[in-house]
């Protein structure tokens, strides 16, 4: 029995070489094929915009503008299009961040080009977008808050908040609460412990208000106001503006018309852009939070199966991401994945096509295979602790995926998409290093089997 | 040599002596390999299981396909251009018009949300020369689920059963578009860029240079819009009058339409100047104004598969 599990365990380990390996060579490709190309979304406009003037409204971070900004004055001196230079930060950047993640995993390299080419990672590495570097410095703010090092956690903190406004939130709880964790657990030096992290927390929000106070706007970017209410608005009562609209106070029916009601709910985007802003000038912002948490009560009330079941299905997909998009690339959702999809392919179709098919459909085998491979080294004597270490992240990463995708879940209706959680499919590709890595103490034959 | 049929005695050269050189020689290499055989095989077949359905699915053969807007598309059953031309030739033919949609595909009006921009000719023409229809069908889900109100009933079957034609055993592309193109005011071509796919002109060379790269038997047939009228804040106007902002009237849609059939050789059906559709007839021949009657529809199909008889005749 010991013979055949080892024997069993050792093509897993071939297999997931040469299913990983291909994956990679074909991501490679991608990547080489797409260098010089460019994806046209529409949220990439708008940060053009905004590098422009340097101001930014409480949706979009001020840091990636400010990235633009200076590849263009690169570009302009080196005649490349600013955007590769670009792409190049977010590659080097994202490489050398989850190969840091990795450290305590087995066969970092392979594993690190691994989840850099996943389809739902690698698009946005070739994007003029900021997602691709925000979840990876996010995840590295974890990591660092995990260690105690509050200096490096408070700077990543600072930079993936700079990048996606509510990265702040999503880091700063895991910043907190690691503090309070590493404060009641470290009894000499509690005070010390205790007086840098907040001394950091400190110094980052009085930068984050310093460079808000400069640079963020209210509406500058024609949105309403980001509010708890507010998405609670968006979640809740879009797309039934109009057909509920019998239930509205005199307030609202006071502004819109039950044609313009259709309007809002023909796009969700109309709901911050239309609906909100109107209504905030007419009522000023706090009236108007009154107002929203009103209409989602009585839309709530009304509808609750139906938007029970839409909050459910958007969690299901942000939870899974690449089960959800690629589900073996069949036409599953009710999400911006048939655009994210269209403006990967849009240089390079047919090898576009063929990589997504094939890395959207083995990211679950692959996962599969290493849980197998996992859970059998377990069966096998001698190899039950070890990775405690990595175990204790891996549970922070989890924690981190959840917020995220109830976040983006709550955050609006209708607007679906998977690149607000590259950090759910980092996640997910890193569960299934976890499960490859043997433990510590464990010295088998299987080891000499290592992929690089 | 003795050779008494004992293994130990069997000699280095007689047959059972190379057939057991042989068979140790095997045994000793796939025990070193055998663990890497097993996991060659066993990623070959995930590989297969991967991209596997994309070689092994069932294709339908049609012998006509229609692409357009809503004068192919929004018919009853058994009704419509397609199904008059299906009994005119006596042959298989797809209704593939989606209402509402256009030629060109125009950036600054596209959304993630919006469903037309992925129907448009240009989209279309991608996912047909591609055999791609990911974006579409994901497209539709999106609809149907927040009922846009871009999305008609038939569109998500219609896109499904698109995606699963064998365009290689296609004979005719039909191509009916610029009503639309007209209505929403894209321009009528781009003289700078003649492949700029937010003009009609500029879809249609885009279009067809795809399809003829990816199915160059199949024969393309462009079909100019037919002549219409529109209503506007409850006034008539004739669409040889008036011009959205941005385009054109709707004849400079049509000569464009021919005038690209010269250039790239392929054929086109000119209804806007030759099918007898006009302000005289319209009362008979357009249900709306902008739609075609079911006489509408006979017509346009009679001359269609007359057109397509005629190019069988020539060849």
């Amino acid at each position: 029995m010991k013979i055949s599990v080892k024997k069993i365990r050792i093509v897993l380990l071939h297999t997931l070489r040469l299913l990983i390996g291909l994956q990679i060579i074909w991501g490679i490709a991608w990547i080489v094929a797409n260098l010089k190309n460019f994806q046209n979304f529409k949220e990439t406009t708008e940060l053009l915009a905004i590098s422009d003037s340097m101001l930014t409204d409480e949706y979009v971070g001020i840091l990636y503008p400010v990235l633009i900004k200076a590849a263009v004055f690169i570009a302009s001196w080196i005649p490349i299009p600013y955007y590769c230079y670009l792409y190049l930060l977010q590659l080097i950047a994202g490489f050398c961040i989850i190969y840091k993640l990795l450290e305590k995993f087995t066969d970092r390299l392979l594993l690190t080009l691994w989840i850099m080419t996943i389809p739902t990672v690698i698009q946005f590495y070739l994007a003029v977008l900021p997602q691709a570097l925000a979840a990876p410095i996010l995840l590295l703010c974890v990591y660092y808050c995990y260690r105690a090092d509050w200096l490096k956690g408070g700077l990543a903190l600072l930079a993936s908040g700079l990048l996606i406004p509510e990265y702040f939130l999503f880091g700063g709880i895991f910043y907190v609460v690691e503090l309070l964790i590493h404060t009641v657990k470290n009894k000499e030096e509690r005070k010390k412990v205790f007086g840098k992290g907040i001394l950091v927390l400190l110094i980052g929000c009085l930068i984050v208000v310093g460079v808000a106070n400069v640079t963020v706007e209210r509406y500058s970017r024609g949105r309403m106001a980001r509010t708890p209410a507010a998405m609670l608005l968006h979640r809740l009562v879009w797309p039934n503006f109009s057909n509920t609209s019998y239930f509205w106070s005199q307030e609202v029916m006071d502004v819109f018309t039950v044609d313009d009601l259709f309007e809002v709910a023909t796009y969700p985007d109309r709901v911050a852009t239309q609906f909100g802003m109107e209504i905030e000038r007419v009522y000023g912002v706090e009236k108007a939070q009154g107002i929203y948490l009103g209409m989602a009560g009585v839309t709530m009330r009304i509808r609750t199966r139906e938007i029970t079941d839409g909050i459910l299905a958007d969690f299901w997909q942000y939870s899974v991401p690449m089960l959800t998009y690629f589900g073996g690339t069949k036409e599953m959702g009710a999400s911006f994945a048939g655009w994210n999809y269209q403006c990967m392919k849009q240089n390079t179709p047919l090898l576009t096509k063929s990589y997504v098919i094939y890395s959207g459909n083995v990211f679950w085998i692959i996962f599969i295979c290493a849980l197998l491979y996992g859970l059998l080294g377990k069966a096998e004597k001698g190899a039950v602790k070890g990775q405690a270490e990595t175990r204790r992240f891996m549970k922070r990463i989890i924690v981190l995926c959840m917020i995220q995708a109830v976040w983006y879940t709550m955050s609006a209706a209708g607007m679906q998409d998977y690149k607000n959680v590259i950090v759910i499919s980092i996640g997910w590709a890193m569960a299934a290093a976890f499960f490859l890595t043997p433990a510590e103490s464990v010295k088998t034959e299987n080891e000499n089997c290592h992929f690089i | 040599m003795i050779n008494d049929g004992n293994s130990q005695n069997v000699g280095k050269y007689t047959e059972k002596g190379l057939q057991k050189m042989g068979k140790d020689w095997f045994q000793k290499w796939f025990k070193g390999k055998s663990t890497w055989i097993i996991s060659v095989l066993l990623a070959a077949f995930a590989v297969f299981l991967c991209v596997g359905e994309q070689f092994f699915m069932d294709k339908v053969a049609y012998d006509v396909v229609l692409l357009g807007d809503s004068i192919i598309g929004n018919v009853n059953v058994g009704e419509g251009i397609a199904a008059y031309l299906q009994e005119d030739l006596g042959r298989t033919v797809f209704k593939g018009g989606f209402g509402g949609t256009t030629a060109a595909y125009r950036e600054e009006t596209s959304y993630p949300y919006s469903v037309g921009s992925q129907l448009s000719l240009v989209r279309i023409a991608e996912a047909i020369a591609y055999q791609d229809f990911l974006p579409q069908k994901i497209q539709m889900n999106y609809g149907d689920a927040y009922k846009s109100k871009e999305m008609l009933g038939y569109f998500n079957g219609c896109i499904k059963d698109m995606s699963r034609i064998d365009f290689h055993q296609v004979k005719y592309l039909v191509i009916e578009h610029g009503t639309n193109d007209y209505n929403i005011g894209n321009p009528v071509d781009n003289e700078e860029n003649l492949y700029d796919t937010g003009a009609y002109g500029g879809a249609l060379r885009y279009s067809i240079e795809l399809i003829k790269e990816a199915y160059p038997n199949l024969k393309i047939i462009l079909m100019t819009p037919t002549w219409c009228w529109l209503n506007q804040n409850g006034e008539k106007f004739s669409c040889d009058s008036i011009a959205f902002k941005g385009g054109g009237l709707l004849e400079e849609y049509a000569d464009c339409a021919i005038e690209i059939a010269k250039d790239y050789g392929v054929y086109v059906l000119d209804n806007f100047h030759e099918s007898g559709i006009g302000p005289d007839t319209s009362e008979k021949y357009l249900a709306d104004g902008l739609h075609l009657s079911p006489e509408g529809q006979k017509l346009v199909a009679d001359r269609l598969a007359f057109f397509i008889n005629e190019i069988e005749d020539k060849n």
